[in-house]
């Protein structure tokens, strides 16, 4: 578990993030270099926060008896992603917070819901969350606590999940960073394109830029998530937001936008989210 | 064109007379990890006291049948090697590595060592590619194979002595209507039928899939107590006994007909393609099915079924 020193330190850090192999392939698009320094941006300001432990919540780590987190205590390997292996090997090698990940699956069972903890030589690591570590912490330094996407979890069970994580963070004076890796829109192009092309559908892009609208003025009240999340084939019906959302319950938070744009045409943007009162 | 006409068309185009290469058995090979797991093959990191053994000896009979065909290759569809940009073909001469579950991780963790016919998967890519669809091989020797695609291989020939063709389960049954995702698969099938008949080697195809797929959420401990094991739901043993039985007797309209909603009350697995694409390359074929066991795994219904083509028609 994380060492504690910021126990008691109101200050907070949560961003949200893709995770798709493009993002390592800047030169072959405008638009993904444009993400990637966006996540650069995050990753910079995130090692400003100096956390103990960096929570990232992955879309792509799917599961399915509950939620599921890593406790591995240094995941190390390579990754080929299954849909765009040609682009290579992601390799990883980080450190997990293990005992974190215990705490948070014992305080889900608590709570009535189901959990498992992951510790097997040559678990998949998912492709977001490699990705996503590439940016956040780049030199490895920083434990990282993974978080599954329970299939079965709606949008009020991946609050209680987000809200669970947050509370037992805190009891234990844990300095934690929130990240989600997850797309917006999920609406791929299924065939091959030039990646200088890429581009949201109209509709998609209207819905996210408003919902982005949203997120920037801080208030949430008037906007369906949910009529979102179906018009645009949200990745996994935006689970990941609602676990953040969790996460962030009872702070008034705005977001700062750092990059939106397409990834084989589905939306993709990188956030970060700031309490009131805390500066930059 | 609507899926139906889709439909009918395959019927009919598919009884083409075969060059040299053909297809001589195809089998629904589902791939619970659970069924490796109660095996104990050595492949396999961890033990168990066995479990599931109805399924696992239907698996018997479908190897005794593997090693009588004889074939020069296995053709595996997954729908845990899911792709978004079109249909992938593994073309890499040998892969081998350690696959473990990412849903069952406790329970499969297993040594892979596998012959690919990369001569096929080029064809198969050329004549996916002749049928309008996105095909692209798949050429990283670092990938890490599925577990579907691994416990079926398995469970069909232990003995990893026969080449074997990976297939990856493009998501348009999930993305699209209906019509067009396994309008796409009718399509890959008859791909599959012309790049095996231009190969000129004899096949088995292999839909790796669960029937219907509602399940428990709860594991017992140990997870082979079968005292625990059985169907999630009647309804749904109910509807996977009519769909076998449209199976056994090769009525392939009726099962057109019925498909769309029996995925979507019982969630099948059949959605993913692998039922459409195999079927689709056989032409539909008027042999009746074999079925060599059903089971549950955590609730899910499991058939082992097999069409063996050489030995004509019902
Ligand atoms: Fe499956």
């Amino acid at each position: 578990m994380g060492s504690g020193k910021g126990a008691g330190v109101s200050e907070f850090f949560a961003g949200w993030l893709p995770g798709l192999p493009q993002l390592l392939q800047g030169d072959k698009s405008e638009a993904w270099k444009r993400i990637a320094g966006g996540m650069e941006t995050l990753g910079t300001h995130l090692k400003e926060f100096r956390p103990d432990v960096l929570v990232l919540y992955s879309s792509q780590w799917l599961s399915v008896l509950g939620t599921s987190f890593q406790v591995q205590q240094r995941p190390k390997g390579v990754h080929v992603d299954e849909n765009w292996h040609e682009w290579g090997d992601l390799e990883f090698d980080f450190p997990v917070d293990a005992e974190l990940g215990k705490f948070f699956a014992s305080a889900l069972k608590v709570n009535g819901l189901p959990s498992k903890t992951v510790d097997f030589e040559g678990f998949p690591i998912d492709t977001g969350t490699i990705v996503a570590n590439r940016f956040l912490n780049p030199e490895g330094k920083i434990p990282l606590s993974i978080v599954s996407s329970w299939v079965y979890a709606d949008a009020e069970k991946s609050r209680q999940i987000g809200r669970l994580v947050r509370e037992e963070c805190s009891r234990r004076g844990v300095r934690a960073a929130y990240v989600a890796c997850s797309l917006l829109s999920a609406h791929y192009t299924p065939k091959e394109i030039k990646p200088a092309e890429d581009c949201v559908s109209a509709s998609d892009d209207e819905w996210n830029q408003k919902f982005l609208n949203t997120l920037e003025s801080g208030d949430l009240s008037s906007f369906n998530v949910g009529e979102y999340a179906k018009a645009v084939g949200a990745d996994m019906q935006l689970n990941a937001f609602h676990w953040l959302s969790g996460v962030l319950e009872e702070r008034e938070t705005r977001a700062q936008i750092h990059a939106y744009g397409p990834i084989w045409g589905a939306g993709a943007a990188v956030l970060e989210f700031r309490g009131e009162g805390v500066g930059c | 064109m609507p899926y139906r006409e889709q439909f009918y068309l395959h019927l009919t185009e598919q009884g083409r007379i075969m060059q040299s290469g053909k297809i001589v058995g195809a089998f629904i090979a589902p791939h619970p990890p659970h069924l490796v797991y109660g095996e104990n093959p050595p492949q396999n990191r961890v033990r168990s006291q066995g479990g599931w053994e109805t399924l696992r000896w239907a698996y018997e009979r479908a190897r005794a049948t593997i090693k009588r065909l004889k074939p020069d290759v296995i053709l595996v569809h997954s729908p845990h090697w899911m792709t978004i940009v079109g249909h992938h073909f593994t073309c890499v001469p040998r892969l081998a590595g350690r696959s473990v579950d990412p849903i069952f991780p406790h329970l499969f963790q297993y040594d892979f060592d596998m012959q690919v016919d990369t001569k096929l998967a080029e064809l198969c890519v050329e004549e996916a590619q002749r049928e309008g669809l996105t095909a692209k091989r798949m050429t990283n020797p670092k990938f890490r194979v599925d577990y579907g695609t691994i416990v079926s291989l398995h469970l069909l020939n232990p003995d990893w002595d026969i080449p074997v063709l990976p297939v990856s389960a493009n998501n348009s049954p999930y993305a699209f209507a209906d019509s067009i995702g396994q309008g796409e698969m009718l399509k890959l099938g008859a791909a599959t039928r012309r790049a095996i008949e231009r190969r000129g080697v004899r096949a088995v195809l292999a839909a790796s899939n669960t029937l219907s797929h509602l399940h428990f959420s709860v594991e017992p401990d140990p997870p082979e107590d079968m005292s625990q094991e059985h169907i999630q739901s009647d309804a749904q043993y109910k509807w996977d006994m009519r769909i076998i039985k449209m199976l056994q007797e090769a009525d392939w309209e009726a099962l057109q007909e019925v498909l769309p909603r029996y995925m979507e009350e019982t969630f099948a697995e059949v959605k993913s393609g692998g039922l459409m694409w195999m079927l689709s390359a056989m032409g539909f074929p008027k042999v009746r099915g074999e079925v060599h066991g059903y089971g549950t795994v955590i609730g899910t219904g499991n058939v082992v079924m097999e069409w063996d083509l050489e030995r004509g028609q019902a």
